[in-house]
């Protein structure tokens, strides 16, 4: 009996690495003709600050998605919302690059919890952005009705502390919300009644909609609930 | 303990028995196999082959998605190849024509398909199958044939006792329309199937039975990858009075256009380098530089050929031609009617939907442009770069230029010289473009700020579009190379005639070949229908269905029709 678990043992463990062996040879093939990542060079702020000029503080790996469709997986970048840019740190030469903002289409951050946040570069002209590029967003909820969130992070006035000025950045959100018409409306804060406006048509529908799911309009939370319960109702403005 | 003694043995045997069979196993489920269906076996030179490559996974015959490439050889006995094709797999499938030269000799050809993942297994896992090709002015044909002890595969044969390939009638008349109807299969399969003119003598096709029969699992030899995406190039950089591997050197690649565009690869330690080449690249001219080669030094690019065989084709020829004179005569008649008249009919490009090709772009972020048509005419680059570049500075020393940038953080120039690139391609060299002026210079892009590719730091870039392709005109350095790629071999549809369309009724119609059909989807529970037309051509037809079902089992059925003259017709 035991020769028969110890020889059943080994089988498994031989066809386990003998698959393997080939499968890594054939994910070679992906890895080793993979896209380039292009950007320029990016240095950091030495200047003291007050808050982060990034929505990740650590460097997590990530996949990219280019404008061209093609994927790049395993890279560490961080998301630099003051810049609306995305810094990515390239591991043979521990140097930090700014990528081309138009090369980039989508990007998945992945947070601690292993779980990823979906970024995406939507082509909306931001009289604020240093880009023509678009601005990227993260996708807060998609569907007849779409979310998404812009962590845009904004430079208070410098502040003096003990003889030394400090940046001041402070995260300044914005919320988007994509109609089926494709027509996208912007959220500076959020309310019931900023968000009751961008639909006009619907106002009694959705008023009841908040009040029947108790829905909190002044958290992000609350926001994106009620996005996912229009798509799921299937209301159409 | 000494029962545990005597059993480790037994267990390491049992090991080894158990690490052998699963490497074979795990090494078989990723090598492939290649069976090559053409329409005919006989052509005269100038006309059309038909072809369709399946792409097999060895140890299923199921068909591989694993490779996007396929190769087919054309070559004559003791001869270099006469034909070089590249065709695109998709799902294991590839199907197209190729026209023969007009200018071939008689004789007898060989058929080489393969996937460059095959390669692995040696050439001996090739797919090879023999074709007669005959000049149209040669009349003696005093060529000589292989000896072949094995009867025609396309001869009138039935695979089973109830016929699968019904057909309205056996005998039909010229310019009559044929039904024919296909059995039902244990399951989905695509087959091709042709219908042309039987040469009446025995033939060394191989069937599609014996090909997937005659695989055999064999031991993976050399590190050539799957080209699962496009084209894999391979080379080598060498040391050229050496001959010594260099390790970790880095080729660049790029090829002209009107965007600076790159590729790069970094050899190994045998000095092998690899690279895909996508759809961008194709029929494009390769530029392959060094970068950063040490003084001194002459280091070497060397190509791997995607199409190169180790040795030349040698079969033992014997002077008796199995294919009867009569039959070639005809066909070298009838290919020369239809030259006469102009009744041949061309392939016809499939329109498929094809993506964009991806360029592989330095940068993709705004530039500055400067046209140089906006200024008043300078001679040569020094004088743009002090008149209209700011940021540039070209400074002599020693009768060689260098150049520099503003740095990223003020108004020092950067210590290290930036990318220059002429018509979108990598020139190792400033002083390759010295001499433009503005009358060949149309555009100057300049980007100032240290630059990412990859792996790969720029310090700057200079991109440089020239009104007529300058590029072209340089003369290529020792540690550069320059080829020009080959094209993707089009996919191309057999136009099959209604006769009783041609508005002449007077004008020959004759075809050795009356149908072609590489894609046919059989349904496995239904019968499949399918009809074409006889010619004005008298002779025996064979009717032929080949391919793989969706398990891996051959499909492989054949019958005959018959075509003769109105009179016997009537009298039959």
């Amino acid at each position: 009996m035991k020769n028969i678990l110890c020889l059943a043992f080994l089988l498994i463990c031989f066809s386990i690495s003998a698959q393997n062996s080939v499968g890594t040879s054939l994910s070679n093939v992906d890895s080793i003709f993979s896209p380039k990542l292009t950007g320029e060079l990016y240095k950091p702020d030495t200047i003291s600050s007050r808050g982060e000029q990034f929505f990740n503080g650590q460097w997590v790996e990530s996949s990219v998605l280019l404008s061209t469709g093609e994927k790049i997986n395993g890279v560490k970048i961080k998301y630099n919302g003051f810049l609306d840019e995305v810094i990515w740190q390239n591991t043979s030469n521990f140097k930090q690059f700014q990528l081309d903002k138009s090369y980039i289409s989508e990007f998945w951050l992945k947070n601690q919890m292993d779980s990823t946040i979906h970024f995406k570069r939507l082509n909306i002209t931001d009289s604020t952005s240093r880009n023509p590029s678009g601005i990227f967003v993260e996708v807060a909820a998609e569907g007849t009705f779409s979310l998404y969130i812009q962590h845009k992070v904004s430079h208070l006035v410098d502040e003096l502390v003990a003889y030394k000025y400090f940046v001041i950045y402070e995260k300044t959100p914005l919320y988007y919300i994509k109609l089926p018409s494709s027509l996208y409306f912007r959220l500076s804060e959020l309310n019931r009644k900023t968000f009751l406006n961008v639909f006009p048509e619907q106002k009694k529908t959705l008023s009841k909609m908040i009040r029947v799911n108790r829905l909190n309009l002044k958290t992000e939370k609350g926001l994106i609930r009620a996005i996912d319960l229009m798509n799921q109702n299937g209301l159409i403005n | 303990m000494r029962k545990l003694v005597l059993k480790t043995p037994f267990i390491l045997f049992l090991q080894l028995v158990a690490l052998t069979c699963f490497t074979m196993q795990a090494r078989s489920a990723v090598q492939e196999a290649v069976y090559l269906q053409t329409d005919r076996m006989t052509y005269i030179a100038g006309e059309s082959v038909y072809y369709k490559m399946y792409v097999l996974d060895a140890a299923t015959k199921k068909r591989s998605d694993l490779s996007k490439m396929g190769y087919i050889e054309l070559r004559a006995p003791k001869s270099d190849p006469t034909l070089k094709i590249r065709v695109k797999v998709d799902a294991g499938i590839a199907s197209g024509c190729f026209v023969l030269p007009d200018t071939l000799s008689s004789g007898l050809f060989q058929v080489v398909a393969f996937t460059s993942f095959m390669r692995n297994q040696g050439e001996q896992s090739f797919y090879q199958s023999n074709l007669v090709i005959v000049d149209r002015f040669d009349k003696k044909m005093d060529f000589k044939n292989i000896k072949s002890g094995k009867k025609d595969t396309s001869s009138c044969h039935q695979a089973d006792s109830l016929p699968w390939i019904v057909t309205d009638k056996k005998v039909y008349a010229p310019r009559e329309k044929v039904v024919v109807s296909l059995g039902k299969t244990h399951c989905k399969a695509n087959v091709s199937v042709s219908v042309y003119e039987l040469s009446g003598d025995t033939s060394t096709e191989k069937s599609v039975v014996e090909t997937l029969n005659g695989w055999s699992v064999n031991q993976l030899l050399k590190g050539y990858l799957p080209e699962s995406r496009s084209k894999i190039l391979r080379g080598r950089v060498i040391d050229a009075k050496t001959r010594k591997n260099i390790q970790t050197a880095t080729v660049l690649l790029s090829c002209p256009d009107i965007v600076p565009n790159l590729q790069y690869a970094t050899t190994n330690a045998n000095g092998l380098f690899q690279m895909s080449l996508g759809a961008y690249y194709d029929g494009k001219e390769l530029f392959f530089t060094l970068k950063d080669v040490p003084e001194g030094t002459s280091w070497k690019i060397e190509m791997d050929d995607n199409f190169n065989l180790s040795e030349k084709w040698e079969p033992e020829l014997v002077s008796e031609k199995h294919l009867t004179d009569t039959f070639l005569l005809k066909s070298q008649d009838i290919v020369s009617i239809n030259k006469s008249y102009k009744t041949e009919v061309d392939a016809i490009e499939d329109s498929l939907i094809t993506k964009e090709p991806i360029c592989p772009q330095l940068f993709r972020c705004p530039v500055k442009s400067i046209y140089t048509s906006d200024f008043i005419p300078l001679n040569d680059f020094r004088e743009i770069a002090v008149e209209i570049l700011p940021t540039v500075s070209i400074s002599k020393h020693d009768e060689t230029y260098k150049a520099r940038l503003v740095s990223f953080l003020g108004n020092e120039y950067a210590d290290k010289e930036p990318a220059i690139f002429l018509d979108g391609v990598y020139v190792d060299d400033i002083n390759k473009i010295m001499g433009l002026g503005s009358d060949k210079i149309l555009k100057i892009d300049v980007i100032e700020t240290e630059r990412t590719f990859g792996d790969l730091v720029f310090y700057g870039v200079i991109s440089i579009i020239t009104k007529s392709n300058e590029i072209l005109k340089t003369k290529p350095t020792s540690s550069s190379l320059r080829i020009k790629n080959d094209l993707t071999n089009s996919s191309k549809s057999f136009v099959a005639i209604n006769p009783n369309t041609i508005k002449d009724m007077h004008t020959p119609f004759f075809r050795q070949l009356l149908y072609w059909n590489p894609n046919l989807e059989l349904k496995g529970s239904d019968q499949t229908n399918l009809e074409f037309y006889t010619s004005d051509n008298i002779g025996n037809y064979t009717l032929k269905v080949v391919g793989i079902s969706e398990d891996g089992t051959p499909v492989n059925y054949s019958s005959c029709i018959q075509v003769i003259t109105p009179e016997n017709v009537l009298v039959k």
